[in-house]
């Protein structure tokens, strides 16, 4: 008794870096680790290094839009293993110990967001060790690099969301046609009526901080519109993870 | 005076699940599990016993009727108070014992010294604190499942659901995990354990609930339904042929079974034949009910038209 006591007491106490959720991806981020996965998703940064900066030189621009890309890309693959590895009968003995499932999900969210900085690091250190850059500017590396992990962890936080047995393949089949308009919408492949132009432009409004983020990492140049983009970014990752949450408290969970 | 809630720790009233693909697994279940005791939910592959406990521990959603766990509707609610084992001993195989039960015990707002205190206790309980910094994989299926036990019983849980504790696991193993089960209902806790195993479940469990095809099909105390007293064995004096005494007082129709110089008979006969018997002047030696083992109640409770329905076992007439 007196240690359920004392338990209780330990909850209260715990702050935001012990809650369930970063216990949680600190789990799943170890055991991504010692699966092996996690330097796979190295590896990937390595080889876009070797691909991009082999026998060039470039400047620091081409840096930060080739990043946003390679990264992004290695962003969608990563989590969607890392989820995969994460989700299985185990699960249930960490579900079975919290309250609400909505933990788990924001856990793999942050377990993959939070991967994303490293690998970032890393890929600027491969570029700088090796004097890949012609102009190696620290104001521009800054910005880019907020602009870039920005970009990358909202896609990584956004794959972690549609990933089973989060998104049900309906969700995932809805943001795809979305995705698929808006990229319709931008280069029609053929003619279609000014005013439908018009009215599918609507499609990218929610892409606009994704594209002033790219700038950002792009130019490095700061803007008021970089910081509205950024705190728009930051308001989608905690929609993304409210929306997730709520997804999987509805799901049934039958894993094997 | 203690309300219903607080008595029980699993209520569960016209409880249907049909799956995704129309499969129902259970059908209008109706049970409840008092707190303090040990129930033992048994049944066939298929029976519906993994999709109770699922909806126990909220990982499906019923389709149908009203779910209690420790008084919480949203059982998910209650996890913190549940121990859960699940049917197969899955954890994290590249970790050692401790740091499992470390990050498992964090997951549950266990920290500091408090942390590893918890996880000294789970280990000690199972007898793995020896083998506590061995990396998991190195395990044995048995390690593994004691393994699981303990990481169920790290936040001091008022309610615990194991389920298949012992499955595939060699002897001792089980008499290991058995010895803890034990130990767990002497310190009172509730215990839930859907086992293929009869025997263990009778050694085990104060109450059972059989399952068969998503319906209960028998609910009671073991001991009562062991001892149920379907049947009454007369015993004879020696030297006195009990079949010949049956067919001078035409008593073949009570008779299930007639063996040297015993009777057994049904229980709604003991008075007529006790009576015949008493009349003819035949020497009585002892009377008795028989007893069953569970595996004859369940086997009668699941297969009612395909089997005898005799708790007796050998010469029938």
């Amino acid at each position: 008794m007196i240690e359920n006591a004392e338990a209780r007491a330990a909850q209260t106490k715990v702050g935001l870096l012990r809650s369930p959720d970063v216990t949680l991806a600190r789990l799943i981020l170890a055991s991504y680790l010692r699966s092996g996965w996690m330097l796979v998703e190295f590896v990937l940064v390595l080889a876009c290094f070797a691909a991009l900066y082999f026998p060039f030189l470039e400047n620091t621009v081409y840096f930060n839009g080739t990043s946003t890309f390679a990264l992004g890309a290695i962003a969608i693959l990563g989590p969607v293993i890392m989820v995969r590895q994460a989700t299985s009968a185990r699960t249930y003995l960490l579900l079975a110990r919290l309250t609400s499932r909505a933990a788990y999900s924001r856990g793999l969210m942050l377990a993959a967001a939070a991967l994303r900085l490293p690998l970032y690091l890393f890929f600027l250190a491969l570029v700088l060790l090796f004097h890949r850059l012609t102009d190696p500017s620290a104001s521009l590396l800054f910005w880019g690099a907020i602009g870039v992990l920005a970009n990358t962890i909202l896609v990584a936080t956004l794959t972690v969301a549609l990933c089973p047995p989060i998104a049900t393949r309906l969700k995932r089949i809805y943001f795809l046609a979305w995705l698929a308009l808006v990229l319709f919408s931008f280069k029609p492949i053929f003619a279609i009526p000014r005013w439908l132009e018009s009215v599918l432009s609507v499609s990218q409004l929610p892409l606009w901080p994704v594209g002033e983020c790219y700038a950002l990492g792009a130019t490095g140049i700061f803007s008021p519109f970089s910081l509205l983009a950024l705190l728009l970014l930051a308001g989608y990752g905690v929609l993304v993870a409210l929306v997730a949450g709520s997804w999987l408290e509805k799901r049934e969970l039958l894993l094997y | 005076m203690q309300s219903l809630n607080e008595r029980e720790a699993v209520v569960c009233t016209n409880l249907t699940k049909v799956y995704e693909g129309g499969t129902t697994a259970l059908k209008n279940l109706t049970l409840s599990i008092e707190r303090g005791t040990s129930f033992g939910l048994l049944g066939e592959n298929g029976a519906g016993k993994s999709t109770l406990v699922r909806l126990i521990m909220g990982f499906i959603l019923p389709t149908r009727g009203e779910l209690l766990v420790l008084g919480e509707r949203k059982v998910s609610r209650a996890h913190p108070r549940i121990g859960y084992l699940h049917e197969r001993p899955y954890v994290e195989l590249r970790f050692t014992a401790r740091r499992y039960l470390e990050y498992m015990a964090q997951i549950s707002g266990l920290w500091g010294n408090l942390n590893r205190r918890r996880v000294d206790q789970a280990l000690a309980l199972v007898d793995l604190s020896a083998d506590g910094d061995e990396k998991l994989a190195r395990y044995s299926k048995g390690m593994l499942q004691r393994l699981c036990i303990a990481q169920a019983l790290l936040t001091d849980p008022e309610f615990l659901i194991l389920d298949e504790p012992t499955s595939g696991l060699d002897p001792y193993s089980q008499w290991k995990v058995r010895q803890t089960i034990a130990e767990l209902r002497r310190l009172g806790k509730t215990l839930l354990i859907c086992s293929h195993y009869l025997a263990e479940v009778e050694a085990l469990c104060d109450s059972v609930g059989i399952l068969q095809k998503g319906t209960l099909v028998r609910r009671g105390m073991v001991r009562e339904l062991v001892h149920a007293q379907d049947a009454v064995e007369i015993i004879l004096r020696d030297g006195q042929g009990a079949e010949g005494i049956v067919q001078d007082l035409h008593l073949e129709e009570h008779i299930l079974e007639i063996e040297r110089n015993v009777l057994r008979i049904r229980a709604s006969s003991q008075q007529h034949v006790l009576a015949a018997l008493v009349q003819a002047e035949v020497a009585i030696q002892a009377l008795h009910p028989v007893s069953r083992t569970l595996e004859e109640v369940y086997i009668q409770a699941t297969r009612p038209e395909r089997e005898e329905r005799t708790p007796v076992r050998s010469q029938k007439r």
